[in-house]
């Protein structure tokens, strides 16, 4: 049961669309005519001037016809219009602008069908025709052309195919006029064709044409690859991984979890997810079956660290190894590392790290200045000149109470001596030195030891998953990815 | 957190070394060092703001008695050149030593401060019913002042008619004499050749016969005068011109010369002292011969009335004992003897001499002035034994004005030396100073003063 509905959902997806002239049907168009007319919008334009072209024809306007078959030209330079023109000329009596559109029509097709039968025209006009290509014969027409057939106008389809490339084959009566790979275009005259449609990977499709003169067709066929398919599913732990399938040059397939189908037969997987170990695997597929793979991803022995914040430049060591400058980004074997940021006059940030396997460590930070000590010094300094003047007056007081003293005990001193208000001035100074030295000696250990600003900081986020995330360089033409990780 | 953390430690830190630091300091350099070495030997006294005058230390004099309330007090006055004010000042009293403050100054009445004021000073213990006095020589207007008690106000002034020149000089009685006067004066201007006056409690003074001294006519008794207590009197020694007459005072005012000493000099005994300074029990005059030139005598050498018939030295005592001052790298003697005084310093029971070298340098500064100890009855009492000096400045000529005031007044009395710098404008008292053999207590004080 199974079965029956995977072929049913793959026969469904096998579009045709068959179109019919353009001028019935409501192509699309862009916005962007005017800087770059899209292929639609030009054929649109062609289309256009070709459907005035066939009025004027039809009025009886031949030189207005040609000349309307040829801005279809300038548009869309499709064969078929210079034919056209051509004929148009032909019917306004302008021999020689017959020939020259005749001749511009077998140059830009040696190889067309009625090749013969455009020679003859420029033979009947009175002209020569051009040798025909190496290799190619000419066909005498036996019998003259009929008259309706020599006022006819050629008309234009054009084969677009999904996938893209498909081969497509143009016949009448079981003849082939023209193959090529879609997108295809021929210019054709009136009447019935075959129009087949092959891709090694899918079914065939051979679709009918009724071509009427003077008409631009469209035909634009989505293939189907029928029921010799077989559906592929990949899971992973965790999801997200990316899918390769047979050529992993072509790029992923998709992400985990991923189905889509695949031809019949063995293929070769990879599973790819950033921050994990790739896993390559071959399954096989039988036709109309639906495999499963699973993986459980395991996680690579390495991280990534990346470290921002101010200031800019700041030097990133990580385990006493200069590495880079903030901004910084690197691989690291997963474990516990040292960091350390550190810049001239700012506080050096330095912290043990845990780098996760397979994911990013995010560090943001932030050095602060380290405080300015001219406080502490100018403090220090002057707590030595004081301790300094302190001993001077310590050891002069101390030597002038010696004096005293000795001077006291020979029975030679007065107490109202000058020099002992002296020691007492030198004492009493010198204690004031010293405690004024004391106090600026703590002052200046404190300002040595305090430190008003905050520390250097970091945040420290958590670990993120790393994501591929792939890039076009549009100025090389260059195809790539990066690894990142969102926040 | 970590700051308030730091902080914390800061804090103790701070307090432990503040305190650390202050404790090293204050030990280190304790000023109490300093204060404690205010409780120095020597007092100093200075010129009072009330003081008129200038060289206040120029005369000195000390004296002691019990005040009008029982208790006994000694005090010192000083004056300047003559003129000046005198002040005095509290030593001794309530039993220890005074905070040296002015009690008096004289001057407040214009009148009782002539222009000769201050010439001499003496002090005694009572005049009449006022006690601790002190007398004031106003020579050239013949005139005496005594102030008593505290007040400055003149107790007693006395004016002796045709007595010009009366007190030039002036000595002390002791109070255990106070039946023979309170004071001599000399007066070289009076008389035939000048007389020397006992000035009694309460009365005039009354001149002393020395005519015995045989004094030509002009001789100017009483240009320099000392005395010295007998047992059964006082004992004088005057100057006169070329003539130092040693005499005997007996408490009714009869009078023995016991011998003269002659000299040529212009300043051949400007300055004399009296006093036991060998310790046998008698007298020996010290006096100025000349400029450095200070020599003992004998009293008990004199030959009586004898030594006083010639007119040059030959019939005169021998030279006992010849100072020196040989000077030394601190103290060049210079103006070796400007004034002497025998006290007992060391309080050992013998006077010891004290001369002024008023114009020494010490120490390289120039008339910085010292006061010289000779020790009585030392093994060699021709050799200086102490030197006073103090820190002063040029010309402070200290040592000018010696006299000695007494302390331990209730127990056992002492001399105390007193030193008149009038450069400085000041008067020191050493007290108790730490001569050889003196009575000295921790402080190296031999009194402390509260």
């Amino acid at each position: 049961m199974a079965r029956v509905q995977l072929v049913s959902r793959i026969l469904l997806a096998a579009t045709l669309w068959l179109c019919t002239p353009l001028a019935a049907q409501d192509l699309p168009t862009t916005g962007e005519d005017t800087a770059a007319p899209s292929e639609r919008a030009l054929l649109d334009r062609a289309r256009i001037a070709m459907e005035q072209g066939q009025a004027y024809y039809i009025a009886g306007d031949y030189p207005a016809a040609a000349e309307a078959f040829l801005s279809a030209y300038a548009v869309r330079a499709f064969s078929a219009f210079l034919f056209n023109a051509g004929v148009a000329f032909e019917r306004a009596g302008d021999g020689p602008a017959a020939i020259r559109e005749y001749i511009r029509y077998l140059d830009a097709e040696p190889r067309a069908a009625d090749s013969a039968d455009v020679r003859q025209r420029i033979i009947n006009l009175g002209g020569t025709p051009p040798p025909p290509p190496a290799g190619v014969e000419v066909e005498v027409r036996e019998e003259p052309m009929a008259a309706a057939e020599e006022q006819s106008m050629k008309s234009l389809v054009s084969v677009e195919t999904t996938p893209v490339g498909a081969i497509v084959t143009v016949r009448r009566a079981g003849r082939e006029l023209g193959s090529g790979p879609a997108p295809f275009t021929m210019a054709l005259n009136a009447g019935q064709y075959q129009v087949e449609i092959q891709h090694a990977d899918y079914e065939a499709v051979t679709r009918p044409l009724n071509v009427s003169p003077g008409q631009i067709y469209m035909m634009i066929v989505g293939m189907g690859q029928g029921d010799f398919l077989g559906l592929l599913r990949v899971v992973s732990d965790p999801p997200g991984a990316r899918v390769f399938i047979d050529d992993r040059a072509q790029g992923e397939l998709g992400s985990t979890p991923f189905q889509n189908p695949v031809s019949a037969g063995a293929h070769h997987v990879w599973i790819e997810r950033p921050g994990f170990q790739a896993i390559e695997r071959d399954v096989e597929v039988a036709a109309g079956a639906e495999v499963e793979l699973s993986v459980a991803l395991e996680r690579t022995r390495e991280g990534v660290l990346r470290v921002t914040g101010t200031p800019r430049g700041a030097e990133v060591f990580v385990d006493e190894e200069r590495v880079g400058t903030i901004p910084y980004e690197g691989a690291l074997t997963a474990g516990v590392h040292q960091l350390r940021v550190e810049a001239d006059g700012l506080k050096v940030y330095e912290e043990a790290i845990e780098i996760p396997r397979g994911q990013a460590l995010p560090i943001a930070v932030t050095l602060r200045e380290t405080p300015s000590r001219g406080a502490a010094w100018g403090a220090l300094i002057t707590a030595v000149l004081f301790a300094g003047g302190g001993t001077v007056a310590g050891l002069l007081g101390r030597s002038l109470a010696d004096d005293l003293s000795a001077e006291r005990a020979a029975g030679q001193l007065t107490d109202e001596d000058p020099r002992i208000l002296r020691g007492k001035v030198l004492y009493i100074g010198a204690d004031i030195a010293f405690g004024i030295a004391g106090v600026l000696g703590i002052m200046s250990i404190i300002y040595f030891l305090r430190d008003p600003t905050p520390d250097s900081s970091a945040e420290i986020g958590d670990a993120r998953d790393l994501a591929f995330v792939p890039s076009v360089d549009l100025a090389r033409g260059s195809v790539g990815g990066t690894l990142r990780w969102s926040f | 957190m970590r700051f308030h953390a730091l902080h914390g430690f800061t804090s103790r830190a701070t307090f432990n070394i503040s305190a650390a630091l202050v404790a090293v300091s204050l030990s280190a350099c304790n000023p109490g060092v300093f204060f404690d070495l205010m409780e120095t030997p020597i007092a100093a006294i200075n010129a009072t703001q009330k003081y008129r005058g200038s060289d206040f230390g120029l005369t000195i004099a000390g004296y002691d008695g019990a005040s009008s309330g029982g208790p006994l007090v000694s005090r010192v006055v000083a004056t300047g050149s003559p003129g000046s004010s005198l002040a005095a000042y509290d030593v001794w009293e309530d039993g220890g030593i005074a905070d040296f403050d002015a009690l008096w100054d004289t001057c407040d009445d214009p009148g009782d401060c002539g222009a000769s004021q201050g010439t001499s000073l003496v002090g005694f213990a009572r005049w009449n019913a006022q006690t601790v006095c002190a007398m004031g020589a106003a020579p050239d207007e013949a005139r005496l002042r005594v102030i008593c008690e505290s007040e400055s106000a003149v107790a007693v002034r006395i004016d002796v008619p045709g007595g010009e020149s009366i007190g030039t000089s002036l000595a002390p009685i002791p109070f255990s004499k106070v039946g023979l006067g309170v004071a001599f004066a000399g007066a070289p201007d009076m008389g035939d050749s000048g007389l020397i006056h006992v000035v009694p409690e309460g009365a005039g003074p009354q001149p002393l016969d020395l005519s015995s001294a045989m004094l030509p006519p002009g001789a100017g008794l009483g240009r320099a005068l000392a005395s010295a207590e007998l047992p059964s009197g006082m004992l004088i020694a005057a100057t006169a011109q070329n003539r130092v007459v040693v005499a005997e005072v007996a408490l009714d005012r009869s009078t023995t010369v016991l011998g003269c000493i002659d000299g040529t000099a212009d300043l051949f005994g400007r300055v004399l002292a009296l006093g036991d300074l060998d310790g046998d029990g008698s007298h020996e005059l010290a006096m100025t011969r000349a400029t450095n030139d200070v020599v003992i005598y004998r009293v008990s050498d004199l030959s009586g009335a004898s030594g006083c018939a010639a007119s040059d030295s030959s019939d005169d005592a021998a030279v006992a004992v010849t100072l020196a001052c040989a000077g030394s790298d601190r103290v060049d003697c210079a103006g070796f003897g400007e004034d002497i005084t025998a006290a007992d310093l060391d309080a050992d029971g013998n006077d010891d001499l004290i001369v002024g070298a008023p114009n020494s340098t010490v120490d390289g500064v120039r008339e910085q002035g010292a006061a010289l100890v000779f020790h009585g009855a030392g093994a060699d009492m021709s050799r200086v034994h102490h030197v006073f000096t103090t820190y002063g400045d040029e010309f402070d000529r200290f040592g000018a004005a010696l006299a000695h005031v007494r302390t331990q007044l209730e127990t056992t009395p002492r001399d105390e030396l007193v030193i008149g710098a009038p450069g400085a404008q000041r008067v020191f008292v050493a007290l108790c100073t730490g001569l050889e053999g003196d009575r000295t207590d921790d402080t190296n004080r031999c009194v402390v003063r509260e």
